[in-house]
């Protein structure tokens, strides 16, 4: 017999609601020693310049194409004998000596697009250059193996990211700290509302409202349990914060699988060296805090950063750079054998006659192979599920980068 | 409409829900019944209520004590009372008759109860009762505050109107219960005979004869259609609800679909897509003036009176100063005593939660805050300066202008040229950033036909347009720094030296094209009409662009007055309402005192709730897509922050309806607060959740039972979208 929120409105009000609840999220304890494997896709908005945040040092001309805004020759942390950390990465090199760290250079898209809203889409969804394609990738993997379970996938801002954006329920919240009803009356207030959001199924807005509402209070009950409680040092910025957060959901191991988060601010047309000031540091002191967060987790957590495009390799006219092609993208964690900069094939070089429509970094690694990779390797998919999560896309382990191996 | 045709639509009105379902004798004679018995309560409850005017105007109860809408507020407590209680001896009896034919009729068994068409004698009861007393209270106001208490032309006046209202609203239920009587038709005639002979000889402005439905009156003419429009308005609903039927009130009226007569649903929809929700002013104003006299008002809003916000916002001094004065008053530096320059945006954010709330000109904000977000530019201390002009000269002034001129003003502003570096381009030193943006968020779109050479060569166009604060927009072109060689831009040949007018003609170039004709329309089809836009309406408002030249207003009209947009009921709450919609609508309809906001606080607030104001990052703007809006985090913020407003610890100080104590204590609370919040009909659900609230919460009079059932009322799907 299916009891409705209505008649549980009816007969015991405001009691305690978790009891049925639960099991409907499907939240269950999973043992800690087998932690489920978790990603985190960390989203690098507005076109992050590959080469000045992992510097051809080796290549001359880095320097020629970017007189004034080359992270200074020798100011570089080395790497391996030819690239170089921008020094406001500092915080990422420890990662990379011990190995949870691996960058993928000369990595993206090949669609040849330089508009951010279309290359964001394309790479969330991991559709390149096909826009019939509208649900996002994690909501594809999430769909397909966590069986509609409404933790498994979180977006720590007030909206889903896209690549969670499909079929699969996910959760979105800015903060741990909004997962909870305040004010007055909060119980009858919650039997009340809970039982109204129990019963909206009328219309578009009506279905959108019924599904967020219903969730919200879901996983308020499970979210009342997560302990923010942390030793680890976060810069108290958004990113910060919000990886925090992500810790503290995986730590507490309640079922989440993946979470997407977003640092914006890398659109660097002007000023470039001023500007990254705002973001790099930013970025590799929230990593740094959040992997020495995660403890034992660290292995079972695998976070990926990306970004819709690299820059164009000559500077232009206003200290900054426009829009390029190919860039680099980070993974941490997951037992990966990292302290490694991979690259497809040789490094392609940034003499003009080597650069994609003579302006731009070539993309060698697509950043399918990337997805692909982390999919099979650390979310166990098979080979044959990959094809419906990357539709369209050839799956051929020899082109993956080569993260774990 | 003969009143023959008229009662047989009623009847298919009738039919129309239960068509599904047969009707039984005993069930049809439960029908029939209750609706004479109906029509006895609404005689009743007129008898009543025209009683309380006639005791007003004697001074036998305290209504105004002089003339006028303003006077007397404090001693019209009587009055309210006497339309409130209205029990005479008569009407007690026609409700016990309800009762006992209740109970014989449509309770004495379940095969006499219908299966839609009546619920109770109780429901039946208050629905009629309510109409009765709305049409006089709409007409003469609440409290009966414009009850003059001398002047015998003046009292005959109002006496006609509201009499032949009453008698209307009776010929309209006499009608739709199949009992002779008076009919429509004559009693139209004579509410507007009786009006124009009662009100000749008055000499008060009629005006300030009537409350706010038809306080904006100037003929004998226009009173009676605005009392008929009253009368009608109350049928609509209160044999709506009576019956749980909806009968097609345009078409009942005079068989005409003309939007003479605007159904509740079509109320709410109009002011909650060409504003932020209903209030008592655009109510008035909506009523008064038809859907489309509304609409043609709101298209032109420079001839819309909006003194009570304008005298608020002289608060805030920097949202009408001019740039350079702007950096006197406003200095970037610590200066005791005065403000500074981060204060400049606070007051735009202030000055635009207050106009949403309070400005009579309600579209006007809607697009400005639309046009605002499709050339979306991001606050920071480093536009200080900027971002206040740029909404008041670049996008505010063009809103309903063409949008060529819109698209010169963005362009030449130094919001835009800064944020998207324009104002840093040039020869030799190219940037992009602007020009890639103009093309694919502000014009012709990613598809619209460009390549990396287009987006290359329109930076160099727009070489040397920098900004120079000294002058009224803040704009400049320097010879010297532009790119004087000659260019290829989308198929356009330019010359060399063509100078600053080369700029000016790739804007019209960009805004006569036909890509950029069809993103407009799509765009504004999605904010006012719907997230899916239907084709043929995409076609006529691109086709509008086109053949005016990019007039918005035109293209405004197209959309508003379109089929899909008045008559389509699923576009209707189709929408989830923005954050600040949410905050506007809600203390627009709670009527909280605009002079008393914590503004501050309120937009303190939007940033929690998702929508920092003119805080979004990225050159597109805030999609305006309700499944943006709606996450699990978001609906519990919305939750809290509803409680908090409800009962006015969030900066808006709501004006609720007092918790008093009836037989049926919870009903008659929620069956109040959803009359006060609520145009359109809410559903079963919320309002059962509502009592069943209302009853945990406490016994009647319980501080704050009030508060907090509207708080849960408010956080409703019906309320939440729009």
């Amino acid at each position: 017999m299916t009891i409705t929120r209505r008649d549980f409105l009816k007969t015991s009000a405001a009691a305690g609601l978790s009891a049925f609840i639960l099991p409907r999220l499907g939240v269950r304890h999973a043992f800690a020693a087998q932690q489920a494997p978790v990603l985190v896709a960390l989203y690098l908005r507005g076109g992050a310049d590959g080469l000045n945040l992992v510097v051809p040092a080796g290549d001359p001309f880095y320097y020629s194409s970017r007189p004034t805004i080359a992270v200074p020759h020798g100011s570089e942390l080395a790497l391996d004998g030819f690239f170089g950390l921008n020094p406001m990465l500092a915080p990422l090199l420890p990662l990379y000596a011990t190995g949870a760290l691996a960058f993928i250079h000369a990595a993206g898209s090949p669609d040849p697009s330089r508009s951010h809203f279309d290359c964001q889409d394309f790479m969330e969804r991991a559709a390149p250059g096909n826009r019939s394609i509208v649900d996002g990738w994690l909501a594809r993997w999430l769909a397909g193996a966590r069986g509609g379970r409404a933790i498994a996938g979180v977006t720590l801002r007030h909206t889903r990211a896209k690549a969670l954006l499909g079929s699969a329920p996910s959760l979105a919240f800015p903060s741990l700290d909004v997962f909870t009803l305040t004010g007055n009356a909060v119980a009858e207030r919650r039997a009340a509302l809970e039982a109204r959001y129990d019963d909206v199924r009328v219309g578009t807005a009506g279905q959108l409202l019924g599904d967020a509402g219903t969730l919200a209070f879901d996983a308020m009950d499970v979210l009342a349990g997560v302990d923010r409680a942390t030793s680890a040092i976060y810069p108290t910025s958004d990113l910060g914060l919000a990886l925090q957060d992500a810790a503290a959901l995986i730590k507490a191991d309640i079922g989440v699988r993946a979470i997407a988060v977003d640092l914006g601010g890398w659109d660097h047309h002007t000023d470039t060296l001023h500007r990254s000031e705002d973001v790099a540091p930013d970025l590799a002191l929230s990593l740094a805090a959040f992997h020495a967060d995660l403890g034992a987790h660290a292995t079972s957590t695998l976070t990926l950063a990306m970004t819709e495009f690299g820059r164009r390799v000559a500077e232009n006219g206003t200290d900054g750079t426009d829009h390029g092609h190919g860039g680099v993208m980070l993974a941490l964690g997951g037992g990966i054998a990292g302290g490694r900069v991979l690259l497809r094939g040789a490094w392609p070089g940034l003499a003009p006659d080597a650069l994609f429509r003579g302006q731009d970094l070539p993309v060698t690694t697509d950043f399918r192979n990337v997805f692909a990779e982390a999919l099979h390797r650390h979310l166990a998919v098979s080979t044959t599920e990959l094809a419906s999560i990357l539709p369209g896309f050839t799956i051929d382990p020899s082109a993956f980068p080569g993260l774990w191996s | 409409m003969s009143s023959r045709s008229w009662g047989a639509l009623v009847a298919l009105a009738m039919v129309l829900p239960t068509s599904a379902l047969a009707v039984t004798p005993p069930q049809a004679r439960c029908l029939a019944t209750m609706e004479r018995y109906g029509l006895q309560v609404v005689t009743a409850a007129s008898r009543g209520a025209l009683g309380c005017v006639r005791a007003a105007e004697r001074g036998g109860v305290a209504a105004s004590q002089g003339s006028g809408r303003a006077a007397g507020q404090g001693s019209g407590r009587a009055a309210t009372e006497c339309l409130g209680a209205g029990v005479d001896g008569r009407l007690t009896m026609t409700l016990r008759r309800l009762t006992i034919a209740d109970a014989r009729w449509c309770s004495r068994d379940a095969a006499q109860r219908p299966d839609a068409g009546y619920a109770d004698d109780a429901t039946l009861a208050a629905a009629a009762r309510a109409a009765a007393v709305g049409v006089v209270a709409d007409i003469l106001g609440p409290d009966l505050a414009t009850v003059p208490a001398s002047n015998r032309a003046d009292t005959r006046c109002q006496w006609a109107v509201v009499t032949g209202a009453a008698r209307l609203l009776r010929a309209l239920w006499s009608e739709a219960a199949g009992v002779a009587g008076t009919s429509v038709a004559t009693a139209t005639r004579r509410l507007d005979d009786d009006t124009r002979a009662a009100c000749a000889r008055s000499t008060t402005p009629l005006a300030s004869l009537f409350a706010l439905p038809c306080a904006d009156v100037a003929t004998t003419t226009d009173v009676a259609a605005c009392a008929a429009s009253v009368a009608r308005r109350h049928f609509q609903r209160g044999h709506g609800d009576a019956h749980a039927l909806t009968v097609p009130c345009d078409l009942t009226d005079d068989g005409d679909a003309n939007l003479s007569c605007v159904p509740p649903e079509l109320e709410e929809h109009v002011l909650n897509r060409l504003g932020y929700g209903p209030d008592p002013w655009t109510l008035g104003r909506l009523r008064a003036l038809g859907v489309r006299g509304y609409m043609a008002e709101q298209l032109h809003p420079e001839t819309i009176a909006d003194d009570a916000v304008d005298a608020l916002l002289a608060q805030y001094p920097s949202v009408t100063m001019p740039f350079l004065d702007l950096r006197v008053h406003y200095p970037n530096r610590v200066v005791p005593g005065q403000p500074q320059s981060g204060d400049v945006l606070k007051e735009l954010q202030r000055a635009k939660v207050l106009r949403a709330i309070a400005s009579h000109r309600q579209l006007e904000q809607v697009l400005t805050d639309f046009w605002f977000n499709h050339f979306n530019i991001l606050a920071t201390d480093r536009r200080d300066y900027d971002i206040s002009p740029y909404e008041r000269l670049a996008i505010r002034p063009h809103v309903l202008g063409r949008f060529r001129d819109l698209l010169l003003a963005v362009i030449r502003s130094p919001g835009m040229g800064d944020f998207l570096d324009g104002r840093r381009n040039q020869v030799d030193a190219i940037n992009e950033n602007f020009p890639r943006e103009l093309l694919e968020l502000h014009t012709i779109g990613v598809d619209g036909g460009y390549t990396e050479a287009d987006v290359t060569a329109v930076a160099r166009v727009f070489t040397g347009w920098k900004e120079n604060q000294a002058t009224a927009d803040g704009f400049e072109f320097l010879a010297a720094w532009h790119d004087r060689s000659a260019k290829q831009v989308l198929g356009l040949t330019l010359p060399a030296n063509g100078g600053y007018e080369e700029g000016v003609a790739l804007i019209d170039l960009l805004a006569s094209h036909p890509s950029t004709a069809a993103r407009v329309a799509r765009k504004l089809i999605i904010r006012f009409v719907s997230e899916n836009p239907p084709p043929r309406l995409l076609t006529a408002a691109t086709n509008t662009y086109l053949a005016t030249g990019g007039d918005l207003r035109a293209v405004m009209e197209t959309i508003l007055l379109s089929p899909e947009f008045l008559a389509d009921a699923a576009n209707r709450r189709s929408k989830v309402k923005r954050p600040l919609h949410l905050m506007a609508s809600l203390a627009r309809t709670t009527h909280a005192d605009p002079a008393a906001l914590n503004l501050d606080r309120v937009r303190r607030r939007m940033r929690e709730l998702g929508e920092d104001l003119y805080g979004f990052a990225a050159p597109p703007g805030y999609p305006d897509v309700s499944g943006y809006w709606t996450g699990a985090g978001s609906m519990l913020l919305r939750f809290n922050f509803i409680e908090l407003a409800a009962r006015g610890a969030d900066g808006i100080v709501p004006a609720l309806p007092a918790d008093v104590g009836t037989t049926s204590t919870s009903d008659a609370l929620v069956h109040a607060l959803i009359g006060d919040l609520f145009l359109a009909a809410i559903s079963p659900t919320t309002r059962d959740t509502a009592v069943a609230f209302a009853d945990l919460f406490g016994s009647v009079g319980t501080p704050g039972r009030t508060a907090e059932t509207a708080a849960v009322l408010l956080s409703s799907p019906e309320f939440l979208v729009h």
